[in-house]
């Protein structure tokens, strides 16, 4: 049987690589010939000579870089891959990006820049990175011709058993949660001897530890019951001594969180994955949540969640890329204990060992079925903590592993994945950066220094940039989600807002993580969400987001003030200087544009404390 | 040598005329992958089938239902919830309480003029008599069945009979 992470047969891969190699000739053909025909546009105005002709034809780089960008949108069509739509848009993205920094780069760096304009240049030159980075998933997602690793929901009858141990990792979770979790795990449709539970409870509240571990005494033939005294390692050490405590026969081992209901059947239909390709290492199938529909903050972080499941992960498992999830996903014991078993050094334990697993040449698999749903957090503040905790791992990943992307069995895309997935939680800095210097202007300019006159040209700039970042990101949000999720446009603005909001703070949590500090494992809480009035929401909302809500003050502060300056040069416009007039509208503008950026964090976290609808 | 600005206004010249193109030829510009999940939507038959099982259904729910005695109706509605039929929400006057229910099994079922939730409709009637220890009247007063959004369910409380006592 063929192995479900196969890819196409030799002859299809050396027809592709041919398509290829003359779709970027052909591109880097029409790059020279328009180039060409520039050159020959200019000739008439310009000195013929020897010189000349060298610096216009060999010596140009804007040659290359036109042949460069042709060729390799001539390459990507001619792989077939994405349609030609798909190719041009992602296209379109780079060269914009390529031309804005190079022009960026002629108005920012005069030849003695100031500080500001060197950070300015590189918080742009970052965030449009950042854009071309992000923007292939999207793009690889809505316009993907075909899949080569994807399976169809249908069940895929294994062929033998293998023993499954379930292992439940626990701490402090309500017994009631606990064993409707275990109830669920007891009727999976599979051989009743052929798997197995392990409950690694590391509870200190005795009452509730007493409850589960009674229930797990009396399945005790099927459900094995551990508890450690000391939390080493939190859940990576819990699971770590499950592990360490599997008996010989366990091939596989399925990770459930202590709050998901798992489905019947999702034993049966994955174990075959692994007996058809025994270089898989891990599986992953999405989260899911039964209590999405518990308030509009519950169904919008729903709808991030699923950006993740639905255009992230199909995008990573087409070049074998993914992470594991830490829940809903299921490894071969032989595979983690290869890679040394969990990794209690980070918070993202799941994500972290998955990358060792990787490295080591083990395949991995998203399955996109839900098989299971657990608990989302329902208030802003467990949101907030769930964040915390994944950036700040992503941080200690980066810093751990950061070396793979230069040096490591990783494949090339698996080392884009590794910089993308731990990057994407440093936007906020860039952001920051920007704001802070329209702040200093604004301020500048409301307190007599003629900042707008001086940085015309930077305000303008800096204007491009955000408006174009936010612009591409909502589009491509919006055709992924639509896709996957089936939002309109209005909900896609509210996923984006979700983001905004806590974007500060795991940039905050990733900085640390970075930068070695250490961080105890902080349980995701499953406390319910009760209605509160819009009063007590917003108070909780100004305590938890301090720093997001005195950003936001004083950028609307300096919009105003710099709208009202605009408003009185009016009057004096032809003194002036209309472009100044102008230049201080617009960076009004930016500033009460930058103050929505920051005050999206209040805004969510008072919505998200309102509770139910 | 080539200018930037060319550049930047060559890509935003294709990236206008690839939005142009999706907006002409949606379907050929972003084709249907097999990661999209359909809006699962019921058919004529999935409510034809529930109201032909509407007894069966009924004291099945009655039947679980029973079994779901909480301290009180909100704590009732929280237990609901992870039952996976819906989102249960309540409002609770003296004598009449109300549940709705959000994308419940039967949300996306078409209008067929009739109520179509007699599972949820049975466990409600088990559980809300189970936790006021008195017998209920549950009545669906809006589902997808009858063209709602969602499912709305009024509870009302009989009155407990006194015994009677004969005068000798």
């Amino acid at each position: 049987m063929k192995s479900p992470g196969s890819r196409k047969s030799e002859k299809g891969a050396v027809a592709r690589a041919g398509r290829m190699i003359v779709g970027f000739t052909l591109g880097a053909a029409v790059g020279l010939v328009i180039h060409v025909v520039t050159l020959l546009a200019q000739a008439p105005v310009m000195d013929p000579g020897a010189d000349w002709i060298f610096e216009n034809t060999i010596g140009a780089p804007g040659a290359y870089i036109l042949m460069i960008l042709l060729g390799a949108f001539g390459a990507r069509v001619g792989s077939g891959e994405w349609t030609v739509v798909g190719t041009m848009l992602y296209m379109s993205l780079i060269i914009i990006v390529v031309g804005f920094i190079l022009y960026s780069a002629t108005v920012m760096l005069p030849k003695n820049p100031s500080i500001l304009n060197i950070l300015l240049f590189l918080a742009e030159f970052v965030s449009l990175s950042f854009v071309i980075i992000y923007a292939y998933y999207t793009v690889d997602r809505v316009s993907r011709k075909s899949w080569r690793r994807h399976y169809s929901h249908a069940a895929r009858t294994p062929r033998s058993y293998p023993f499954v141990e379930f292992h439940v990792p626990m701490y402090n979770e309500p017994p009631h949660v606990v064993m409707e979790v275990l109830d669920h795990l007891l009727r999976m449709d599979y051989p009743v001897d052929r798997y197995a539970i392990v409950v690694a409870d590391d509870s200190t509240e005795q009452k509730s530890r007493e409850e589960i571990e009674r229930f797990c005494r009396e399945h005790q033939d099927r459900i094995k019951y551990m508890h450690r005294a000391e939390r080493k390692g939190y859940k990576a050490g819990a699971l770590n001594a499950a592990l360490e405590r599997s008996p010989q026969g366990v091939e596989l081992i399925a990770v459930v969180d202590a709050d998901y209901k798992v489905q019947p059947e999702f034993l049966k239909e994955v174990v075959g994955y692994f007996e058809e390709n025994p270089k898989l290492g891990f599986l992953q199938s999405p989260q899911d949540f039964h209590n999405r529909d518990h308030s509009p903050f519950t169904r919008q972080i729903y709808w991030a969640n699923r950006f993740f499941y639905d255009a992230i992960m199909p995008a990573r498992n087409e070049a074998n890329s993914i992470i594991f999830c830490g829940t809903m996903g299921v490894m071969r014991k032989k595979a983690l204990v290869d890679a040394g078993g969990w990794g209690e050094d980070v918070l993202c334990e799941d994500a972290e060992t998955s990358l060792r697993m990787s490295d080591l040449g083990w395949e991995s698999l998203y399955v996109p079925k839900v098989y299971g749903r657990g608990l989302i957090p329902e208030t802003y503040s467990g949101y907030k903590s769930q964040q915390y905790r994944w950036a700040f791992g992503g941080g200690q990943i980066l810093r751990k592993h950061g070396h793979k992307i230069w040096r490591s069995k990783l494949t090339p895309r698996q080392r884009f994945d590794l910089l993308a997935g731990g990057l994407h939680y440093f936007s906020g800095v860039i952001i920051f950066v920007i704001a802070s210097i329209l702040l200093l202007m604004g301020l500048g300019e409301i307190f007599g220094f003629p900042m707008v006159n001086y940085h015309r040209g930077e305000i303008a700039l800096m204007g491009f940039v955000p408006l174009f970042v936010m612009l591409e990101g909502i589009l491509r949000m919006r055709w992924a989600l639509g896709r996957a999720v089936g939002l309109d446009m209005r909900q896609t603005l509210q996923v984006v807002g979700v983001w905004f909001s806590i974007m500060f703070f795991t940039t905050w949590a990733a900085l640390k993580g970075i930068s070695g500090s250490k961080q105890g494992f902080v349980r995701t809480p499953k406390h319910r969400a009760r209605k509160v009035s819009a009063f007590e929401a917003w108070s909780r909302a100004v305590r938890l987001m301090r720093f997001e809500v005195t950003m936001a003050w004083w950028l609307l502060v300096a919009g105003f003030g710099v709208f009202v300056i605009a408003l009185l040069k009016l009057p004096y416009l032809i003194e002036d200087g209309l472009i100044s007039t102008i230049s201080a509208f617009v960076l009004s503008f930016w500033l009460v544009w930058y103050a929505y950026v920051f005050g999206a964090g209040p805004i969510y976290a008072a919505r998200g404390s309102r509770g139910p609808e | 040598m080539l200018d930037p600005l060319v550049l930047v206004f060559g890509g935003l010249g294709l990236l206008v005329a690839s939005l142009v193109i999706v907006a002409i030829n949606r379907e050929g510009a972003i084709p249907p992958s097999p990661y999209d999940v359909p809006e699962p939507k019921l058919g004529l038959e999935a409510a034809i089938w529930s109201i032909r099982h509407a007894d069966v259904q009924y004291w099945d729910g009655v039947a679980v239902g029973e079994r779901m005695r909480a301290p009180n109706l909100e704590e009732l509605a929280r237990a609901l919830d992870r039952l996976d039929l819906g989102t249960f929400e309540v409002k609770s006057a003296k004598k009449r309480h109300e549940f709705t229910v959000r994308n419940g099994p039967f949300s996306k079922a078409p209008a067929v003029d009739e109520p179509l939730c007699y599972l949820t409709r049975g466990i409600l009637a088990g559980s809300c008599g189970a936790t006021l220890d008195r017998e209920v009247d549950v009545v669906e007063e809006a589902c997808a069945g009858t063209g709602s959004p969602e499912c709305v369910f009024s509870v009302e409380v009989k009155e407990r009979e006194e015994p009677r006592f004969t005068q000798v």
